[in-house]
């Protein structure tokens, strides 16, 4: 009864976004000038914000029904008490909303890229010490939400980047999956033909920054200072260029997609390099394509991969810090982990959760690999400009217009300019 | 409440009319009537009056007035948007700073996205208000069939959803798309990279003409960290479709304000313009464009406003990409309030916008008084 009862509101909710989404013309969300003034969605959640009944109030985003659903099932299964949860598909919005009501939910999702900016303004209650068996969450998904020494919130799940490829063309062209950045240029090269392209790349720091970390270059240094034009970055920027340059990669826009796993879908591109979201997006969009996932090839200093990760962050402002903090270590334990993860590929956040979850999802092997030695997608507080800067100077390398040595140059003035 | 109390304020109301609809009728009281009227109210009537007004008064204090001091002091502040405003600290002019005087990326941004929102306003307010003015003239023609057919045709896109448009022109712009298809049916190239081209339009006619590189002395002056050769870009062929796309949205609404205008122009006058033998050249230039130039100043002012404020279509299309060539004022708001953490420089910026809009409204005011009456 309350299950449908959440659901129902939950479902007017959507439709009042919706509504306002439409209907709400100069739907300019942040200039704060709105002359309408009128069906703002923030303010919509925001009334929803209430835990009503519950001890608890869980505030996350909404990334499909078969999510929502199994999540609420773990919620349910929770002995502590009684835990409301609210799905905002303006997540952000919302959370920032309540945050600056000093009214937050108790826990809500935080992601590796969010971590920096929330940690910076106290937001976070540090809830580490609290948790059972920290140290069988995957090192890097620690590492991203680990703020002075102390391990902040509990990693719930993650998602890596691998190289995908088309089984059939590779079989077509006598070709195995590349596995170093030289097999990967001639694959790429022998695949490209005609109106197919042979590997489609988003031009975006999250994707070809694993070509700056293969050749044991990054953009920020351990101090976070800028290491963009060190060496090694420069031969990871030449790379890239190469491969736009000779025309063996291309981004997905030139292929008339949305995004690379749309190209690839389509047949358009041999290979892409994304993460296992794709598995989704393939077996519902593209279920004909056989195509396989493999560890990204090595450059001269191995082959990190970008590992995104979301953490259940304990509210510092919430009324009920220790419940929060019991229920967010509930979540996070490996048999609520592995329900939750079960239906949909999203990879759990424990060690102890990978035999199970790999026998779920067959041919995943590639993505959890990566996981050991992958570096979490985040950034220092106030970065967003930088970042915008270099995806810029990305989408110029992948243009043609801009060469590695002036990306470089460019990428290291943003960077000196945003952090000092 | 009697309905004699209401009585006086019915003409009061008509007095404060639309600069449109006061041009047409043009039939006001003389003042000294009107303040007649004024001394008439007892004390009852002006305490209805304010009871009247009040839900509309706060209305605008509450959702206007209100928030806008709001962001004007988060714009003095160095608030991130992620806790309760009052633990932020007061940090003066320092965000308004970062965005105009210090040399750096934050300026740069800023000024990217002026230079992009400039190109953007001079290309779309005369291409809308031209059309729409042209569109309205022609669905004006009485002989014209099916009037009303053509008049709702052209308003719809208005009421459309700019989001569900912007999706259908990410489709039609696409490199294999219906716009490029239907300039290789005219002979035009039709291999224009729509959505991923950053290149200027004006660099590109440039480029027609033999001038590739930036000459030397434009390429070393800069204004506000952009080379004087980077301000002369124009708007990148991507911006360009967008500019096209907006356009087409709001030509509708303009051409429903035009053809109220025009059909406020008594048949008196058309008729005598007629009868004094004027070309149909004659009677638009010498007779239709003049009286409508109250209507016109208004067209134009939304116009101004509106398309320094274009945000949606950004959002659904570009994303302020390629190479932020798309990036305008209010995205940058955005990106720096909810996907940064800078609340205070993205109030900051709204408010610079915001003074540049009524900076060129009272310009263009200037320029283009409506005539007093």
């Amino acid at each position: 009864m309350r299950i449908k009862a959440r659901r129902s509101s939950a479902a007017l909710l959507a439709a009042a976004l919706v509504l306002a989404a439409c209907g709400n013309d100069g739907d300019a969300d942040g200039d704060g000038l709105d002359e309408l003034g009128i069906e703002e969605p923030a303010g919509d959640d925001g009334d929803e914000l209430d835990a009503g009944d519950a001890d608890l109030l869980v505030l996350g985003w909404s990334a499909s029904p078969a999510e929502n659903e199994a999540l609420e099932e773990v919620l349910d299964g929770w002995p502590g008490g009684d835990a409301a949860l609210t799905l905002s598909s303006d997540f952000e919005a919302t959370l920032r909303a309540s945050l600056a009501a000093g009214d937050p939910a108790d826990v809500f999702y935080v992601d590796s890229s969010r971590f920096p900016d929330l940690v910076a303004e106290d937001v976070l209650e540090p809830i580490g010490d609290r948790l059972d068996d920290p140290d069988d969450f995957y090192e890097p998904l620690r590492e991203a939400f680990t703020h002075e020494g102390q391990l902040v919130c509990p990693p719930k799940d993650f998602s890596i980047l691998a190289l995908q490829y088309n089984v059939g063309m590779l079989e077509e062209a006598g070709l195995e999956p590349p596995t170093t950045w030289d097999e990967l240029a001639e694959t790429a090269e022998a695949l490209t033909e005609g109106d197919r392209v042979g590997l489609v790349l988003g031009a975006e720091l999250a994707r070809l920054g694993v070509f700056l970390h293969g050749a044991g270059g990054s953009v920020l240094d351990d101090d976070g200072s800028s290491n963009i034009t060190s060496e090694e970055s420069l031969e990871g920027l030449g790379f890239i260029q190469r491969m736009f340059d000779e025309g063996w990669a291309t981004i997905p826009s030139e292929l008339d997609a949305g995004w690379s796993g749309e190209a690839f879908g389509q047949e358009r591109a041999a290979m892409t390099i994304e993460g296992n979201w794709i598995i989704g997006a393939m077996s519902n969009e593209f279920p004909d394509v056989e195509y396989g996932a493999a560890p990204l090839p090595e450059g001269p200093a191995g082959n990190p991969s970008y590992v995104f990760t979301v953490c259940y962050g304990v509210a510092a402002d919430s009324g009920d810090v220790d419940g929060a903090a019991d229920l967010a270590g509930y979540l996070t334990s490996t048999e609520p982990l592995l329900e939750f993860t079960r239906d949909f590929p999203v990879i759990p956040s424990r060690e102890s959760a990978r035999d199970g979850w790999v026998e779920a999802n067959p041919g995943t092997e590639a993505y959890l690999d990566a996981a050991d030695d992958a570096i979490g997608w985040q950034f220092p507080a106030g970065f967003t400009p930088a970042l915008d800067e270099i995806n810029s100077v990305l989408q110029g390398m992948a243009d043609g217009s801009v060469d590695a040595e002036t990306a470089a140059e460019r990428v290291d003035g943003a960077v000196t300019d945003v952090l000092g | 409440m009697s309905n004699a109390d209401d009585q006086p304020a019915v003409p009061a109301e008509t007095g404060v009319g639309t600069a449109t609809a006061r041009s047409g009728t043009a039939m006001e009281p003389p003042t000294g009537r009107r303040g007649g009227w004024r001394r008439g109210f007892s004390s009852n009537e002006r305490a209805m009056g304010v009871v009247f007004v009040l839900p509309a008064v706060i209305g605008i204090l509450v959702f206007l007035a209100l928030p806008m001091a709001m962001s004007l002091y988060v714009s003095f502040r160095d608030w991130s948007g992620l806790r309760p405003l009052g633990t932020s600290n007061f940090i003066g002019l320092e965000n308004y700073r970062e965005l105009v005087v210090d040399s750096g990326l934050i300026r740069q941004d800023f000024a990217t996205a002026l230079r992009n929102n400039l190109y953007y306003v001079l290309g779309v307010v005369p291409a809308q208000t031209s059309l729409a003015l042209f569109l309205a003239v022609v669905i004006n023609n009485k002989v014209l069939k099916g009037r009303t057919f053509f008049r709702a045709t052209y308003y719809f896109p208005s009421i459309t959803s700019s989001v569900a448009i912007g999706l259908v022109f990410i489709f039609l712009f696409q490199s294999n798309g219906a716009i490029n298809r239907l300039f290789g049916f005219f002979g035009l190239p039709d291999d224009i990279r729509w959505l991923s081209d950053a290149s200027g339009v004006l660099h590109n006619l440039f480029g027609l003409f033999g001038v590739d590189e930036a000459p030397a002395w434009l390429a070393e002056a800069s204004f506000m960290d952009l080379s004087l050769w980077q301000w002369l870009a124009g708007p990148s062929v991507t911006m360009f479709g967008i500019m096209m796309l907006a356009t087409w949205t709001t030509t509708g609404t303009m051409m429903l304000i035009f053809l109220a205008g025009l059909q406020n122009i008594s048949n008196e006058v058309e008729e005598a313009s007629k009868v004094d033998g004027a070309t149909n050249r004659q009677h638009f230039f010498k007779i239709t464009l003049p009286m409508m130039k109250p209507t016109l100043f208004f067209v134009l002012t939304i116009g101004l406003i509106g398309t320094w404020q274009v945000f949606d279509q950004i959002y659904v299309i570009s994303g302020g990409g390629p190479q932020k060539t798309t990036l305008t004022p209010a995205f940058l708001v955005y990106r720096d309030g909810f996907d940064g953490a800078a609340m205070g420089r993205a109030a900051a910026i709204s408010f610079l916008l915001f003074i540049l809009i009524i900076v060129l409204t009272l310009l263009q005011r200037r320029v283009l008084r409506p005539d007093e009456d």
